[in-house]
């Protein structure tokens, strides 16, 4: 029973999930609500905040096996975010973790090794 | 995908092994994973990215004229460490894309990359890089297999 306490006030916080494109709101986050994967991407943060104060559209990453990781684009780069909801209301999001940052409309290329 | 108890094992045996932590600590990330929703929440949200702080090595193509620092972030550990995809394994399957970078005389240019490719251990891994002009890659996401090749579905608003 403790332990079940504990769970539920561990992860409050939990993924945005789709396969499907996502219409976000605009949305008002602080600076410590955009976290990063790599910190130097945060130098492109207050693109990414003004890209989602706008409301904005988030593709599923396909080159992703997880239905967690979406991209998004600003105005001149491209970002890979995931995005965090409070737990019963997937409207309120806590936090968006920048996954990767890249040019606006830079190709993803394959590459095969074998 | 949901973690399968197998992929949940090897992050066990992970944290288990690990002598920075107390047995507190171990004992109460360990709960999380008695439950497999429950653990498939904290991946996808995060909570156990802090055990695995980002990593940079140095691979630098045979002929040593490629030289990139490879950063592999929380995210791409903890995928690596549920697939038992080894550091080894991404340096390796890195080093073979700078190789096959020089062979063919390819440009690097600053965008992703999905390299698909085996392991010593004859395992298909992919990796996806995103490649920086300053000589920096970072692996954003890697698996065992190839990438899927689903269709866009539909949208929704939230």
């Amino acid at each position: 029973m403790l332990q079940e306490k504990n769970l539920a006030g561990r992860i409050q916080s939990l993924a945005l999930k789709s396969e499907e494109t996502v219409e976000l709101p605009p949305l008002q986050l602080t600076s410590a609500q955009v976290t990063a994967e790599f910190e130097e991407d945060l130098v492109d943060r207050s693109e990414l905040m003004a890209t989602l104060e706008r409301g904005s559209v988030l593709d599923p990453v396909r080159e992703s096996r997880h239905e967690t990781i979406f991209s998004v684009d600003g105005p001149t780069k491209n970002f890979w975010i995931k995005v965090l909801h409070s737990r019963g209301d997937v409207s309120r999001i806590e936090r968006v973790h920048i996954i990767g940052v890249t040019r606006r409309g830079s190709e993803t290329k394959h590459i095969e090794l074998d | 995908m949901p973690v399968t108890t197998r992929q949940l094992l090897r992050l066990i045996h992970a944290i288990e092994e690990r002598f920075d932590l107390t047995n507190r600590e171990k004992e109460e990330l360990l709960s999380i994973l008695d439950n497999p929703s429950e653990a498939d929440e904290s991946f996808e949200s995060g909570y156990f990215d802090w055990l695995f702080p980002r990593t940079t090595a140095k691979v630098s193509s045979s002929d040593g004229a490629q030289k990139w620092d490879l950063q592999i972030g929380p995210h791409a550990q903890i995928e690596a460490v549920l697939d038992n995809i080894h550091l080894d394994d991404l340096i390796y399957l890195f080093r073979r894309f700078l190789d096959k970078v020089q062979a063919q005389d390819l440009e690097l240019v600053e965008t992703k990359y999905v390299i698909t490719g085996s392991n010593a251990r004859q395992q298909l891994i992919s990796i996806v890089v995103f490649v920086r002009d300053d000589l920096t890659a970072r692996i954003a996401t890697t698996y065992l297999g190839r990438p899927l090749k689903s269709e866009r579905g539909g949208r929704f608003h939230i």
